[in-house]
């Protein structure tokens, strides 16, 4: 079965979308409502809807789906729910949990949106084996430092508005976070580089997505110097955080519609 | 509020130790006049050293602050050379100036003011820029000295640290002044040519330890994918690609246009006598559809044969109605391989093939395969080759790999910390 049969692809990514969606946001409720395991059954049951549209992608198209903007979205709404789960059982607390769905939903939301003609051509650049582990190691990383500043964000704006001093603890979790999620952004873009070598002939090129890519980097060096160094200034390390997600989805997202785009080598959706 | 710049506020701005603003007041002092030699230089490139120079002087700079951070590291300046806030400065200086270069629209380069200007100091190609290779020289002298500094306590623990940090220069260290030892060259060949060893011409020549040359193409495309062309009266176009590739009796969808493909050859050419399209294995024909096109409730709209076009027939489209066709998108290539014949200069010959992501090798030199004739597809003449050599990347992959063990062991391989989320 390939997408060019009957079947109607657009209808089973709409629908395994839509179910996700559906499922994540029953789980919200139930933990809004206080039902934590319920609403972990409903987030493990959105999670295998997307998991399943993985593989039948994966399947139909002949090649990795994370080609294309709408198929990283899917692959960070794949991760967010495990670290969501992981969250839920080691530091269980609600807010966290519904935050993640919630990012969890508004890329499902994206992507159903702003379907895009998924199709089996993938440029002789990608074919290589780095494609796999670059994409993956970035989407896990990414996953965890966005919900690190999508946290910091929260307790900025909720310290703020209740005027008071955010205690040093809330800053050691979100920096748990970016203990998982630097290290696996180094090796993302270090696999990159590796890859540019054998496909560009350099490991460097300032292409607009690798500057932002570095810029991304450092905003996080950033944020772990000024952790171990201000251990106090728990309200600075938020901000630098959340500045840091911010130079994340400009990486991620932003590139594309920066003027100087149109020289990047990083283009494969259209 | 009132500005104190009476001498008494001057001395405690640069009373030690120095912080933060002192940091990015000492970054913009210095960046300022290599600003200054960029535009003097009418925007010419930086350049490092060339070999053995660049070598000796990079051994030479490290080792200095080294030993600098090693012998003096409770000087305050040390302490400062060797601290955050001078490569957090460097870092914010560099990134606004990576941020400006990113996010300046093209149309300003063009104007004779400030596109000039910004050409002139290199703003899109900041890599290459006096005060950029400043920044970067800064940021050296401080890993330098703060590993120097290091080495004196040096512990097991300490390993994650002098790992990343070591990485870092190296991987700055070697990028920076191994760029006058790199050597990238784009060159084209034409398929059948005599052998040839050497490329470029005077100082940019370069001989390879090989006489190459390009014997055979092969290309390897998906099939082509159809689009809904709606043309205004303005000029305008509007592209509507479908979803999937053509293939015999695939439909395709848009909105209230249905098309079916009747036929398809993924090789074919026109005959003009005939106004048909048939199968050959001519390298370089096209792809062509015959497609049936309706309408609402199944209302037929058109039939008839589309195809990209390649260097032996023409484009052909569907008139759908007016000011709407139907169009065949030339095909994505899947793989491109170029067949080179290299004759060693010990006399041994060999065939050796190129594809995208897997370059050739002889001596020190690596071959990239990089393009070829697009219009022409298979039935190309000419391929784009790039000849590269880079005697330090040994040193960066190294850099790399200890800065991605590093940032494992440090924050892998440390006690984790529970407490509050939010």
């Amino acid at each position: 079965m390939s997408l060019n049969d009957s079947v109607n692809t657009d209808l089973i990514i709409r629908t395994a979308l839509c179910g996700a969606l559906a499922m994540w946001l029953t789980a919200i409720l139930s933990y809004v409502f206080k039902r934590s395991r319920t609403g972990l059954l409903f987030m493990l049951t959105g999670w295998l809807c997307v998991v399943a549209l993985l593989v039948f992608l994966w399947i139909n198209l002949g090649r990795p789906p994370m080609r294309t903007m709408g198929e990283t979205k899917l692959w960070f709404a794949c991760f967010l729910p495990v670290i969501a789960a992981i969250l839920h059982f080691k530091f269980p607390q609600r807010a966290v949990t519904i935050l993640i769905l919630f990012l969890a939903c508004v890329m499902c939301v994206k992507d159903i949106l702003s379907p895009e003609a998924f199709d089996q051509t993938m440029r002789p650049a990608l074919r290589s084996p780095w494609f796999i582990p670059h994409v993956v190691v970035y989407m896990v990383s990414y996953s965890c430092l966005a919900l690190s500043g999508l946290i910091a964000l929260w307790n900025l704006v909720t310290a703020f508005f209740k005027n008071e001093e955010i205690e040093p603890s809330k800053g050691t979790i979100l920096f748990n976070l970016v203990q998982i999620g630097f290290p696996l952004m180094t090796m993302g873009m270090l696999f990159g580089a590796f890859w540019a070598k054998e496909a560009w002939t350099n490991y460097w090129s300032w292409d607009p997505k690798e500057t932002w890519a570095l810029i991304t980097w450092g905003a996080y060096a950033i944020y772990i110097h000024v952790y171990w160094r201000m251990q106090k200034s728990v309200k600075l390390q938020m901000f630098i955080l959340v500045l840091a997600t911010i130079a994340l989805l400009i990486t991620w997202f932003g590139v594309s519609m920066l003027p100087s785009a149109a020289q990047s080598i990083h283009t494969y959706s259209k | 509020m009132t500005l104190d710049i009476s001498p008494n506020s001057q001395k405690s701005f640069w009373k030690q130790p120095w912080r933060l603003r002192q940091s990015v007041a000492v970054v913009f002092c210095l960046s300022l006049p290599l600003l200054a030699v960029q535009l003097l230089s009418n925007g010419s490139p930086a350049v490092s050293p060339p070999y053995p120079a660049n070598r000796i002087i990079a051994i030479v700079f490290v080792f200095v602050f080294m030993a600098i951070g090693f012998l003096f590291s409770k000087r305050l300046i040390v302490r400062w050379l060797a601290g955050l806030h001078l490569p957090l400065a460097c870092g914010i200086v560099m990134t606004v100036l990576l941020i400006i270069a990113t996010c300046l629209p093209s149309a300003i380069l063009e104007l004779p003011f400030p596109g000039l200007f910004f050409k002139k100091i290199r703003i899109t190609n900041l890599q290459h820029s006096w005060y950029f290779a400043g920044c970067i020289l800064i940021l050296i002298i401080s890993l330098s000295t703060a590993i120097g500094k290091k080495i004196r306590h040096l512990s097991f623990r300490k390993m994650g640290f002098m790992l990343v940090h070591g990485g870092v220069l190296l991987v700055l260290v070697a990028a920076t002044f191994g760029t006058s030892e790199v050597v990238d060259m784009q060159i084209r060949l034409r398929l059948n040519n005599s052998p040839k060893n050497s490329f470029g011409l005077h100082e940019k020549k370069i001989t390879l330890p090989a006489k190459i040359s390009f014997a055979s193409f092969e290309l390897e495309s998906y099939p082509p994918a159809l689009a809904l062309v709606t043309r205004a009266d303005n000029g305008g176009e509007k592209i509507t690609k479908a979803n999937g590739l053509c293939k015999k009796d695939a439909e395709f969808n848009w909105n209230e246009i249905s098309v079916k493909v009747l036929d398809f050859i993924p090789s074919a050419i026109h005959e003009m006598i005939s106004n048909d399209w048939r199968k050959t294995e001519v390298k370089g024909a096209c792809p062509a559809a015959l497609v049936r096109a309706t309408g609402p409730n199944g209302k037929f709209l058109a039939q008839g044969w589309i195809s990209c076009g390649g260097p032996f027939s023409n484009t052909e489209e569907l008139p759908l109605s007016i000011g709407r066709v139907l169009v065949m998108l030339s095909p994505t290539p899947k793989k491109f391989q170029a067949e080179l014949n290299v004759l060693m200069d010990n006399g041994q010959p060999s065939r050796k093939f190129l594809t995208v992501n897997h370059p050739l090798k002889i001596g020190d030199y690596d071959i990239y395969l990089m393009d070829y004739d697009v219009p022409m597809g298979a039935a190309t003449r000419t391929a784009g080759f790039t000849i590269t050599k880079d005697p330090l990347l040994k040193y960066v992959y190294t850099g790399f790999v200890m800065i991605m063990a590093g940032t494992f062991w440090m924050l892998w391989f440390r006690p984790w910390k529970g407490g509050s989320l939010c």
